[in-house]
């Protein structure tokens, strides 16, 4: 979308207000799933929503800024984790995951969905963003290291790593394969 | 637990919350408030508009006031100027005979 914007208006100097808001509004219509995926297998909060249009708050306040190097979704992407690490901060979070212990092991009945977000929440932040993309967005390691601006080999091992941790928690509370 | 597997878990077991429908204008009344102003926005920018306004008009009437206060100053100079000129000019001051026609004529 943007690469067609820069196509038709070599310098985004030249598009009028309305014309950067339509062009603004597609990209949202498109990819708004993707920043809200991203963000919520982050924080695992309600605040998804805040966060989502904080995201694109502060794309719009840069719009102008985006210089086409990568592509438009890696950057509305580091927005959008700019955006959720400063939540973090600004609600005293551990930045390095909570390690916390489990009591699912004593509820049987724990819904599955909250024992995986309990599961993503005893990863590292750096773990959990390479594991929701892989797992949860369906990215694989090249997409991801350009995501992350970090190098492929480093990509499949924070996502291997995450995914042990991971299975292993499952494991501990009491999911097996083939529940 | 293989790739697939894993995957294949975490998408029955675990979902993202849907946007809400009016997320997008809820950020584009962010990005243009000015276009988007309801009408009671209409009122509360009027409100600050006529504050606005009383300060100006409240800042105007000092400096006018000022203003005002050196007119005096000024007009009462050249009034003075006005008062030496009269009573040192002579046609207005001599008794000299010269001008006795002045005092015939009445």
């Amino acid at each position: 979308m943007l690469k067609l914007a820069k196509l038709l208006f070599p310098s985004l100097e030249e598009v009028t207000h309305d014309e950067l808001l339509l062009l603004f509004k597609n990209y949202y219509t498109a990819d708004e799933g993707f920043v809200r995926s991203s963000i919520y297998w982050m924080v695992n909060s309600s605040d998804v929503d805040d966060l989502v249009q904080e995201t694109f708050l502060r794309a719009w306040k840069s719009f102008r800024k985006f210089d086409n190097k990568s592509s438009f979704r890696t950057w509305i992407y580091r927005i959008a984790m700019n955006v959720t690490y400063d939540y973090f901060k600004k609600n005293k979070v551990h930045l390095e995951g909570f390690n916390e212990e489990y009591v699912g092991k004593e509820n049987p009945e724990i819904e599955l969905s909250d024992l995986i977000s309990k599961g993503l929440m005893t990863l590292s932040l750096e773990q959990r963003e390479a594991f929701s993309l892989h797992y949860q967005l369906g990215l694989k390691y090249l997409e991801i290291s350009e995501l992350l601006q970090i190098p492929v080999g480093t990509a499949k091992s924070r996502v291997s790593s995450a995914k042990k941790i991971f299975v292993d928690f499952l494991n501990e509370n009491g999911v097996e394969n083939e529940r | 637990m293989k790739d697939n597997e894993l995957k294949d878990f975490l998408n029955k077991n675990s979902s993202v919350p849907r946007a809400p429908e009016t997320q997008w204008t809820q950020i584009q009344k962010k990005i243009e408030p000015a276009k988007t102003l309801g009408v009671m926005d209409y009122f509360t920018s009027l409100k600050g508009l006529s504050l606005g306004a009383s300060g100006v008009a409240i800042a105007l009437v000092v400096i006018f006031s000022n203003y005002n206060q050196q007119l005096p100053s000024q007009e009462l100079a050249r009034l003075k100027k006005v008062d030496t000129f009269l009573a040192s000019d002579s046609y207005f001051s001599d008794s000299d005979p010269q001008y006795s026609w002045v005092g015939d004529n009445l």
